[in-house]
């Protein structure tokens, strides 16, 4: 009797421990997430993009591993993830959002400003260059490079001019006649709506492969990353790949995430930034038609491109 | 007997079927990471390779521990990263002056 309270006990003392245990790791996640964000929006992603990615690693793992019960494992991620934060928080220290001043041997003369330019040389001896990369050698700040009316500081596109409603980014439209030729110039094979940039024909690929075929469908993705540079107004674009519903599940989620992310490689290609976008694959999930007719199936096959941010 | 077979084979290929996705998801992003250092991802997009570089580590290890389901989910991640990797090197070599992208093996 007494040995199994003993047995008890020890049970009971167990259990409270993993659980204070647990909870205290949750709670320093917390504290550890915070120095991430405090971090990255310091400027970590280009200053320690290293250890901000081992931070944020580490602490998903942390996070992971408790959620399984393995508080020991853990322990260690959240450990190594709050190394990382730390050393992120100190590099980002003095992280900028403009780049580094050069460094500027100073010869002779004087240099009012100490903008590293010479009186002599600098054409606004009262002013300090702002080392933007644009006309730096002048010794004159350029806070508006695009003479746009935009500060480059709010300007998306500082060396372009464009009005303040478009972020200082240029309206291109896609009637816009670009080539002064007096025909609008039109896309042919897509049309952007308001949530997103619609295909007139599908993209095609290799049966059971993720390799895009067909010269048409390598003009409708130009097109695409046409519109894409043209409509700044789309920060962030989801690109999904969609199956019909042969097959084994998984594979088809695989096959269609391997699609989406050829179409985005090949958008990459043509100039498209990564950062606006994201390659998803639905695989039979979202069909738009019934799967028990060949071209119901056929219309399940399919590439959508979905405006998610703008 | 019949019934004990189909009761035997349904059980293999449950058991069987985490570890041979896992290793699939395994080798796929293996096969992202090589391709994103082959780009020169290390150097031109140390974010997205180091984390590439640590999903694939701890999807290894979940697969080492049975974990599979957590294996596929990090290796998942792993191909993600480095494939973002891989982009973000292509652009970046691409547009440093002076210097061709890394060629490809």
């Amino acid at each position: 009797m007494s040995a199994a309270r003993t047995s008890l006990a020890a049970l009971l003392a167990a259990v409270l421990t993993a659980c204070a245990s647990s909870s205290k790791i949750r709670s320093d996640a917390e504290v550890i997430a915070g120095n991430i964000d405090v971090a990255r929006r310091a400027g970590a992603m280009r200053c320690a993009p290293r250890e901000l990615a081992t931070a944020e690693a580490n602490l998903e793992f942390a996070r992971a591993e408790v959620s399984a019960g393995e508080s020991v494992r853990a322990a260690e991620h959240l450990r190594d993830a709050e190394h990382a934060a730390s050393k992120a928080l100190e590099l980002s220290k003095d992280c900028s959002a403009k780049p580094k001043q050069p460094l500027v041997v100073k010869i002779d003369g004087s240099d009012r400003d100490g903008d590293g330019i010479p009186d002599s040389a600098d054409r606004c001896p009262d002013e300090p260059e702002d080392y933007d990369g644009f006309q730096d050698d002048d010794g004159c700040p350029d806070l508006d490079n695009d003479n746009d009316g935009v500060p480059d500081a709010q300007d998306r596109c500082p060396n372009t001019p464009g009005p303040a409603s478009n972020a200082g980014c240029p309206v291109l439209e896609p009637s816009l006649d670009s080539d002064g030729g007096g025909v609008p110039v039109e896309y042919k094979r897509v049309v952007v709506k308001s949530d997103r940039i619609e295909i007139k024909q599908q993209i095609r690929f290799k049966t059971g492969s993720a390799r895009i075929s067909g010269k048409e469908s390598f003009e409708v993705l130009k097109e695409v990353a046409q519109a894409l540079r043209d409509n700044v107004r789309i920060r962030k674009l989801r690109i999904e790949g969609h199956t019909d519903s042969v097959g084994v599940d998984a594979a088809n989620i695989n096959l269609s995430q391997m699609r989406a992310n050829a179409v985005m490689a090949e958008l990459v290609k043509n100039g498209v930034e990564p950062s606006r976008m994201e390659a998803v694959g639905y695989g039979r999930s979202r069909p738009v038609a019934s799967n028990t007719t060949a071209s119901g199936r056929a219309q399940n096959r399919r590439t959508e491109f979905n405006i998610i941010e703008q | 007997m019949i019934r004990a077979l189909v009761a035997a084979v349904a059980l293999g290929a449950l058991l069987g079927c985490g570890p041979v996705q896992s290793t699939a998801y395994l080798l796929d992003a293996e096969a992202q990471l090589e391709s994103a250092r082959s780009a020169g991802a290390e150097k031109y997009a140390p974010y997205e390779w180091t984390a590439a570089q640590l999903y694939l580590h701890k999807a290894r290890e979940e697969a080492g521990k049975s974990a599979y389901q957590e294996a596929i989910d990090f290796a998942d991640k792993a191909s993600k990263y480095a494939s973002r990797a891989r982009a973000a090197a292509q652009i970046a070599a691409k547009a440093e002056p002076g210097k061709d992208a890394p060629v490809r093996p």
